[in-house]
């Protein structure tokens, strides 16, 4: 059975800047022998599944990999899930175990679940010796949450094959002295802060330093940070980016080599401030989806001028258009679809949506391009309904199945409106049912216990009808047209 | 907020409060007088940069990083504008 591994044996170390402490290479593969040995006691094997419900710290990542060691899969969730979300989470996986790290406390776990809360840093080191890790390569390896924790979630799953693929053509795009040490300012539970930030590095060999969560205060000490760890490489979203240039004077020397900028639409302008900010010319426009693993094309400033909506060739795998008549062409414009080998396996427990999703072996990915004659990719639009808050993606069909839970909402309709910042905010349109009263900050905080805080809506119009298409469906943009105009009156 | 309220808090009381409302999207009479970081759950990191963002098109000037973290409360905010040049 061929496998797919990776090495621990050469792995960097991992510094949590915001809790000032370092885990050596060794000190992590010391911690994945402790865990893995909890791990084998419980009977955690292949086939089996894990829920990390921490993120964003060293033991995080011991964690992952003593996981990985017994071939198991990795559920990584967001460690802001309402205990109520986690709870859903666990009914929807059936997990053999859950790792909850320091969030213990706070989480009402089954009885009957299998609960490991060793996250503490190991007594010792270990020295380098076979440290190959990993499964079967179609065997499941990790699952991320897209949507649906409330409800009906959905979970992208990638096999062992599929995360070892990505990292590879990383390592081919990002050279081993770039990926050197790299800062990581994103959240560890989605592909993005995960695979693109924090695996590409340390299975490079490099050091990764951890400094998600920072808020403004954050953003403002960058320049400085990126002097005194001598960072090489980091990756974010353009939110991040927007405050970070606005908060942070420069660096007061170039040390890094390449930045990243995706999960979201990035301005040409954006890129180009970021250029003139950080020193380096190599500024990369980053197209990077759940379920292709992370990046999955990009182009650098250096290779074509920046222009708004510009990403650049695929990073392995073909990209190609769906035409309105349902045909693909290698080049010209319409909906792109992906053929990377860093493809997810399927949506867990989700058939319908996973043969929505992949078509004759072809990602549909919801949003509208070209492909040129050289392969570059231009986003133009979108299909799908996703919200996308400052990167981290919104769901606003999950938004609308909350809402309706209310006892007072007849009906929800969630959609974005455009952001300075965030580049778009989660709004919603609500109809209350006959005489009720209540108002968005009452709904609001209603939603707060029961959703993670990037789905909860920051704009709220009330309508008493939620309009239709003439044929009595649901338009969005419809529906968005129809709120800004009780503004504008 | 009463106008003998709002003389106790300075003369840019009420303008500091609009452009915060305007920052966090919400209405001016939704914010209490003890509006701040950690206490208002919508001033998170994108909407302070908002705010920051309204600040500079009300004064027509851009704000320097000391000023952006000294933001940190409504009453901060009506201060800093009672102060500014």
């Amino acid at each position: 059975m061929e496998r797919a591994v990776f090495d621990l044996a050469r792995i960097g170390e991992v510094s949590d800047l915001a809790r000032a402490c370092k885990w050596s290479a060794a000190e992590l593969r010391g911690a994945v022998v402790e865990r893995l040995a909890t791990l084998e006691k419980a009977g955690v094997g292949p086939a089996s599944r894990v829920i990390i419900a921490h993120g964003g710290t060293p033991a995080f990542f011991a964690d992952l990999f003593a996981v990985w060691a017994v071939g198991a899969c990795a559920a990584c969730v967001n460690p802001d899930l309402t205990p109520g979300e986690i709870a859903n989470v666990i009914t929807f996986t059936e997990p053999d175990a859950v790792l909850p790290g320091d969030r213990t406390g706070d989480l009402a776990l089954p009885d009957d679940i299998c609960v490991i809360e060793d996250a503490a840093k190991p007594n010792k080191g270990l020295d380098p010796g076979t440290w190959r890790i990993g499964g079967a390569v179609a065997a499941p390896a990790l699952m991320l949450f897209t949507s649906g924790t409330t409800g009906d979630p959905k979970a992208v799953v990638h096999s062992f094959g599929s995360i070892r693929s990505r990292i590879n053509y990383n390592h081919k795009f990002i050279d081993g002295a770039t990926l050197r040490r790299t800062l990581c300012v994103l959240p560890s539970h989605f592909g993005h802060g995960l695979i693109g930030n924090c695996l590409t590095p340390l299975f490079a060999g490099g050091d990764v330093f951890l400094a998600a969560g920072g808020g403004l205060a954050g953003a403002a000490r960058l320049g400085a940070q990126l002097v005194e760890h001598d960072i090489t490489f980091m990756s974010s979203v353009p939110a991040f980016w927007k405050v970070a240039l606005k908060a942070s004077p420069p660096p007061s020397r170039d040390t890094v080599r390449q930045i990243n900028i995706g999960s979201a639409p990035v301005a040409a302008d954006l890129v180009r401030a970021v250029a003139d900010w950080s020193g380096t010319d190599d500024v990369r426009n980053m197209y990077g989806i759940t379920e292709t693993a992370n990046w999955i094309a990009g182009g650098s400033a250096r290779d074509r001028p920046p222009e708004d909506g510009l990403i650049g060739p695929m990073w392995g795998g073909d990209a190609a258009v769906c035409l309105s008549d349902g045909s693909r062409a290698k080049t010209g414009e319409g909906e792109i679809v992906l053929r990377p080998p860093s493809l997810m396996t399927h949506y867990f427990r989700r058939p319908d949506l996973t043969a929505h999703a992949i078509r004759d072996g072809w990602y549909h990915t919801g949003d509208t391009g070209t492909v040129d004659a050289q392969g570059w990719i231009r986003l133009t639009g979108r299909i799908k309904n996703e919200i996308n808050r400052g990167g981290m993606k919104v769901s606003p069909e999950e938004v609308d199945a909350l809402l309706e839970r209310h006892p007072l909402v007849v009906e929800a309709c969630a959609f974005g409106l455009p952001d300075a910042v965030a580049g778009e905010i989660v709004a919603v349109a609500v109809q209350i049912a006959g005489e009720g009263t209540i108002d968005g900050e009452q709904l609001r905080s209603w939603c707060m216990g029961r959703i993670r805080r990037e789905c909860v809506p920051e704009r709220w119009f009330f309508l008493t009808d939620i309009p239709k298409t003439d044929r009595g469906k649901l338009n969005r943009d419809i529906v968005r047209q129809a709120c800004l105009k009780t503004v504008a009156t | 907020m009463t106008e003998t309220a709002s003389l106790q808090h300075g003369i840019h009381w009420q303008t500091a409060r609009q452009l915060l409302a305007s920052a966090l999207q919400v209405e001016p009479p939704q914010l209490d007088a003890e509006a701040a970081i950690g206490r208002t759950e919508r001033w998170d990191s994108l909407a302070h940069m908002r705010l920051v963002l309204v600040l500079e098109e009300h004064l027509g000037r851009t704000l320097t990083t000391e000023e952006m973290l000294a933001l940190e409360s409504l009453a901060d905010i009506a201060a800093f504008l009672d102060g500014a040049p």
